[in-house]
């Protein structure tokens, strides 16, 4: 997404209006362009305010009492965040520690998983993944805004790599086109999130990881992303999950990581 | 009890402000959460109504905003956002979610997180503040051209994606997108004097 387009759903995205793969798209626009993240701060506030437009109506009685009980049985979360079990976890695939505040989650992928550490995929791996880029290339081409001229056509990509999955499901393709600093992100078979976790992308630069944009699977676990990436600087793309909202650092292991290099 | 008495700072009326109640929520005391619905609740289930227009769904969504706001607060840093509009935000979430849900629709509204909060509409600068004075907004709307005004609210009250809104209106997608980003800009031309005033 370029920032004329940006511009385009600025409105929309302040008021929830986009579907979930423009609004991953125009996430991960501002996540690198801070003229659009300030400008989306300021909408954000415009349509927020309209919450305050609406009367006051006063609940029913019995509301409070039960509110107050669900309260009641809920853990807050720790500093860092601690969230539910995610729905289509695998049990061996989470191991989720008693912990203390701060301390990195290990959860998403086995014990010890590096951060740039990673071994080929498997070549059918690639292959599915591959024909799954295929069957979805016209939504990336909307959101990625080649315009349909193919910009961010898989022939036209410097390198393709294939992205692995860490201890649960999941695998796909990242193809990185080395004119814009960009690359296309395709997943499949990734896990449906509690509305309190998201996944959050990074891309890794000697050992020191940068937030790049969120990841939003549809209801099938198919997922396509336009992010920035400079391979020149930065060798691992890798995706965790976070808090519903992303994190400054990752919090947990890497449940998928590509290895890109120049 | 929350140390409501003690060192919570107390607006005009003689109430503990909300940042208090916060960090009061933030060293686990219920009791501030159930100050915080004394004073939102009804805002709060009257936001959940307007959108959902269920008696039954909007309690659940108030319920769980609650409860989510509960499990966040240790997260949430009251100096960089105000504790009123998050948790409106994450009334809004729930209740869109809930209309999407209902009408068999897979969009989720946006992260609410703490974190999405403050980086997106958080900040206690200029327009954040307008959330306080609600007559201004009221206004400001009411300014708004007819069109736009209409599919800002078939988004934000009705949860409806600006596709959605294209189909039920009839009008292009472009102008759909315009719409909702040129009405949101006249909010904020009437706004921004009035605020910095």
């Amino acid at each position: 997404m370029n920032c004329a387009e940006a511009d385009e759903l600025l409105g929309a995205y302040a008021v929830d209006a986009l579907p979930a793969d423009e609004a991953a798209a125009f996430r991960a626009h501002i996540a690198g362009c801070a003229d659009h993240a300030s400008r989306t701060a300021e909408m954000r506030a415009l349509a927020s305010s309209l919450a305050s437009t609406v009367d006051p109506v006063p609940p029913p009685a019995s509301l409070r009492s039960r509110l107050l009980d669900a309260v009641g049985r809920e853990p807050q979360d720790s500093l860092a965040g601690t969230a539910p079990p995610r729905r289509k976890d695998t049990a061996a695939s989470v191991g989720a520690t008693g912990r203390s505040p701060g301390t990195p989650r290990r959860r998403a992928g086995p014990p010890g998983t590096p951060w740039r550490s990673v071994r080929p995929l498997q070549a059918w791996g690639a292959l599915a993944a591959a024909i799954i880029a295929a069957l979805i290339v016209w939504n990336v081409a909307l959101q990625s805004g080649d315009g349909g001229d193919g910009r961010y056509a898989f022939s036209r990509a410097s390198m393709t790599v294939p992205i692995r999955a860490h201890g649960q499901p999941g695998s796909g393709t990242a193809f990185y086109f080395e004119d814009d600093k960009r690359m296309l992100i395709v997943v499949s078979d990734v896990g449906y999130l509690e509305p309190t976790e998201t996944y959050q992308m990074w891309a890794i630069a000697d050992g020191q990881p940068s937030s790049i944009g969120f990841l939003e699977p549809n209801a099938n676990g198919l997922a396509s992303t336009l992010v920035p990436f400079d391979a020149n600087t930065a060798q691992t793309f890798a995706v965790t999950i976070e808090p519903a909202g992303g994190s400054s650092q990752p919090t947990t292991d890497p449940i998928l990581t590509a290895e890109v290099s120049s | 009890m929350p140390d409501l008495e003690g060192d919570g700072l107390r607006n005009s009326s003689g109430e503990v402000d909300d940042t208090s109640l916060l960090r009061s929520i933030q060293r686990g005391e219920q009791d501030a959460v159930a100050a915080l619905y004394d004073r939102y609740g009804g805002v709060a289930y009257g936001l959940a109504f307007r959108i959902t227009a269920n008696a039954a769904t909007a309690e659940d969504v108030v319920q769980d905003a609650f409860v989510s706001l509960w499990k966040q607060a240790p997260r949430f840093d009251p100096e960089r956002g105000q504790v009123r509009s998050w948790l409106l935000t994450i009334v809004h979430h729930r209740a869109v979610d809930a209309v999407r849900r209902r009408a068999g629709r897979p969009e989720r509204a946006l992260p609410e997180g703490p974190e999405e909060f403050v980086a997106t509409t958080g900040r206690p600068e200029e327009l954040a503040e307008m959330v306080l004075d609600a007559e201004a907004v009221r206004e400001a709307v009411r300014q708004i051209p007819g069109d736009q005004r209409r599919v800002i609210e078939m988004a934000y009250f009705m949860g409806m994606t600006h596709v959605e809104i294209a189909r039920e209106t009839g009008a292009p997608l472009g102008t759909v997108k315009s719409r909702l980003r040129i009405g949101l800009e006249k909010m904020r031309e009437y706004l921004r004097p009035r605020v910095l005033e």
